[in-house]
């Protein structure tokens, strides 16, 4: 039935205007080296840190990656801390950004298959997950993992102990780390009711944590830790019940154990050459010497092995990460801590200057 | 003061039994192997369904006398401290004695990986997996718990394991249910034939996707083990408890969905082998067998534990009162009684 005349009339003053789809902004410049983008390093002025120390990371995911690729070689790389966690690719840091050459040269090993590669290359973003960085390394360095079964470990055993030592690292170790760090003061710890889940580092300051951030005690320790209101009581499940003294005997003796099985070899489990966890130790060791709060710090200072390891490695090889860093990143990193960023995808792509 | 200590046997609070398997939980069936490996005789099991009588809030924990232990891996080292210290009583209570120790540091690294990724696998199969949750887990769980908690408690366990599972991709997302909207009630029902097929399709594709993720890490173990009796050679350690436990849990529950046991008994005959060996030797028939009782069921588990102090399971110390104390007591009340009195 068509609208009544009087009717049509009343609508004829409020007329629907359709405009076209906003397109995002024209082509986003270019990054002219390859950029990691990473959780801020602690800024601290009256801290007496060497230039290198300035660029690590406080994140130990972030951390972990940048001494991959340090430790694998690679030295023309620059690194970004002024966007912020949800500004980047599933919400993790690091990501790493890629100029227009290396992102085609990379989507094409990533996808082989693929015939026609996009037509509209400008608008291909070269933004990366940190998963994909051990291809970007590989495809830097001319190197075929693939042909290398054991992953640069001396032998099968020491590959799959390997994944032991992994797990150990990502479990107690981090889980003692997460209740050590200096948190945010919340009303449930004044008031004595123990730890909520925590943020995942200490320089992202989110009152309430993402959904897809992994780092929460409850995706680290084993087994889950119960809720604060307990599994049996009425109140919904709120919060993790965290027992200090629990995790901290536990770390003890991981670190104990790590100690002993370092020794004094160069790398850890006797390898020639640098390893991933290699890199995952150094990160943990790091950010443990350097953020940690004392009963967590002390352990790892008794072990001397342990100390001059992370000693080495900081000197030796990662020393030049990020030396390629420009005044620009600085300054837009000290304005965005004025700013505070808006959590956006089209903001951390405009932001690719 | 006369201290009546009253004489301390180790007391083991675990997950109830299911399914023939003494705890349906993997860290208190390893506790339960370890202690009978170490400390045969000497100690009881306590059934429990209030893990929020634990101070770490989990189960399992140990009571000795005055000590409370949480955790498989602490439990561990306070009985190898038993051995040390009460050696008369305890005279096998470090069952790794004979490691090196840089083989007990490997231990305490494969112990890691062995709760974090073959855990995830017993968490998957039992919690994740929506098939064996209705049909297995949820009804086997709803029987221990009384009342009230028995319609709650089973969905918070399962929650705790979510964010876990879903960071390692085990988790199952239930597939979508597609609303067929008819434009006219006298349409054909054509459509229905696609999306069932199409669920199928997903339920099979999340079957693949957690036997890719279950391969590589028995095939660690697989290779681990390899020709030996045990882990470690032909003595049996912590770790292997820790293992066996969580095969158990893998192969003898009657799975709706027996994905992960096809896959176990399959390919994988040597952990089969090791884990009825482990059983074989600790719960055996020629074992002694183990002291199990109930703990009651109590209504003030309702309420979360921070707010009150509720009873805790430590035995308390009764001390002997002397006059002085009476007499001071006898005045306290006295003062009460004036103060409310004169009201």
């Amino acid at each position: 039935m068509p609208v009544p005349n009087p009717i049509a009339t009343l609508f004829s003053y409020f007329p629907l205007h359709t405009f076209p789809p906003i397109t995002p902004q024209a082509v986003a410049r270019d990054a002219s080296t390859p950029t990691l983008w990473i959780a801020p390093p602690l800024s601290s002025p009256t801290l007496s840190v060497s230039s290198e120390d300035r660029v690590l990371s406080s994140d130990v995911e972030c951390l972990k990656w940048q001494a991959y690729i340090a430790l694998r070689g690679l030295k023309n790389l620059k690194v970004r801390w002024d966007v912020a966690a949800e500004g980047s690719l599933e919400g993790r840091l690091p990501n790493l950004h890629l100029p227009k050459a290396d992102a085609a040269k990379l989507n094409a090993d990533l996808n082989p298959t693929e015939e026609n590669p996009k037509a509209d290359a400008e608008e291909t973003l070269g933004l990366y997950a940190a998963r994909l960085i051990p291809s970007w390394v590989d495809l830097t360095l001319g190197f075929d993992s693939a042909s290398d079964a054991l992953e640069g470990y001396k032998d099968v055993a020491s590959r799959d102990e390997s994944r032991a030592w992994v797990a150990l690292l990502e479990g107690v170790v981090h889980a003692a780390l997460l209740i050590s760090l200096p948190q945010q003061v919340t009303l449930a710890q004044l008031l004595g009711l123990g730890y909520s889940s925590s943020s995942p580092s200490p320089s992202t300051a989110t009152s309430k944590p993402s959904s897809q951030t992994s780092s929460t005690l409850q995706t680290v320790l084993s087994p889950p830790p119960a809720p604060l209101t307990g599994f049996t009581s009425l109140l919904p499940s709120f919060g993790t019940r965290v027992s200090r003294t629990s995790v901290i005997s536990q770390y003890v003796e991981a670190i104990a154990s790590l100690s002993e099985r370092l020794g004094t070899d160069q790398w850890f489990l006797g390898s020639s050459q640098p390893t991933p966890l290699d890199a995952l130790a150094f990160a943990y060791l790091h950010c443990i010497l350097v953020h940690a709060k004392e009963p967590v710090r002390v352990e790892v200072t008794k072990r001397v092995n342990l100390v001059a390891w992370e000693w080495r490695v900081r000197s030796t090889n990662i020393g030049y990460i990020g030396f390629a860093l420009s005044v620009m990143t600085q300054t837009l990193g000290f304005l965005a801590v004025q700013q505070k960023l808006k959590p956006s995808y089209q903001e951390g792509r405009r932001l690719a200057y | 003061m006369a201290h009546n200590l009253p004489a301390s046997e180790i007391k083991l609070y675990v997950w109830p039994k299911l399914w023939d398997i003494p705890s349906f939980d993997p860290y208190s069936l390893s506790a339960i192997l370890y202690l009978q490996l170490a400390v045969p005789g000497k100690f009881s099991v306590i059934e429990c369904t209030d893990p929020d009588l634990s101070p770490s809030g989990q189960l399992p924990f140990l009571v000795h006398g005055q000590e409370l232990v949480a955790s498989f891996s602490s439990i561990v080292k306070y009985v190898a401290n038993l051995a040390k210290t009460e050696g008369s009583t305890y005279p096998s209570g470090d069952v790794d004695e004979f490691l090196s120790t840089a083989k007990r540091s490997q231990r305490n690294a494969w112990l890691a990986h062995v709760e974090a990724n073959l855990g995830n696998l017993v968490a998957s199969a039992l919690y994740a997996t929506q098939e064996n949750w209705e049909g297995l887990t949820l009804p086997g769980l709803a029987s221990l718990f009384p009342l009230p908690q028995r319609y709650f408690v089973p969905q918070k366990l399962r929650e705790a394991y979510q964010p876990r599972l879903e960071g390692a991709g085990l988790w199952a997302h239930p597939p979508p249910d597609e609303e067929e909207k008819k434009k006219t009630p006298f349409e054909k029902e054509l459509r229905k034939k696609p999306t069932i097929d199409k669920r199928k399709f997903l339920l099979v594709f999340q079957r693949e996707k957690f036997v890719e993720k279950a391969k590589p890490i028995l095939d660690i173990y697989s290779r681990l083990l390899a020709e030996n009796t045990f882990l470690f050679g032909d003595q049996i350690s912590s770790l292997d408890t820790a293992l066996a436990s969580r095969i158990i849990l893998l192969l003898n529950p009657p799975y709706p969905e027996p994905t992960i046991k096809d896959l176990l008994t399959t390919s994988y005959p040597n952990l089969v082998a090791h884990a009825q060996h482990v059983q074989e030797q600790v719960l055996g028939s020629n074992a002694p067998s183990i002291k199990t009782e109930s703990h009651r069921h109590s209504v003030w588990s309702l309420i979360p534990s921070g707010i009150f102090s509720r009873k805790s399971p430590i035995p308390k110390l009764t001390l002997e009162k002397t006059d002085e104390e009476r007499h001071v007591d006898r005045m306290r009340w006295g003062f009460v009684g004036l103060v409310i009195g004169s009201l």
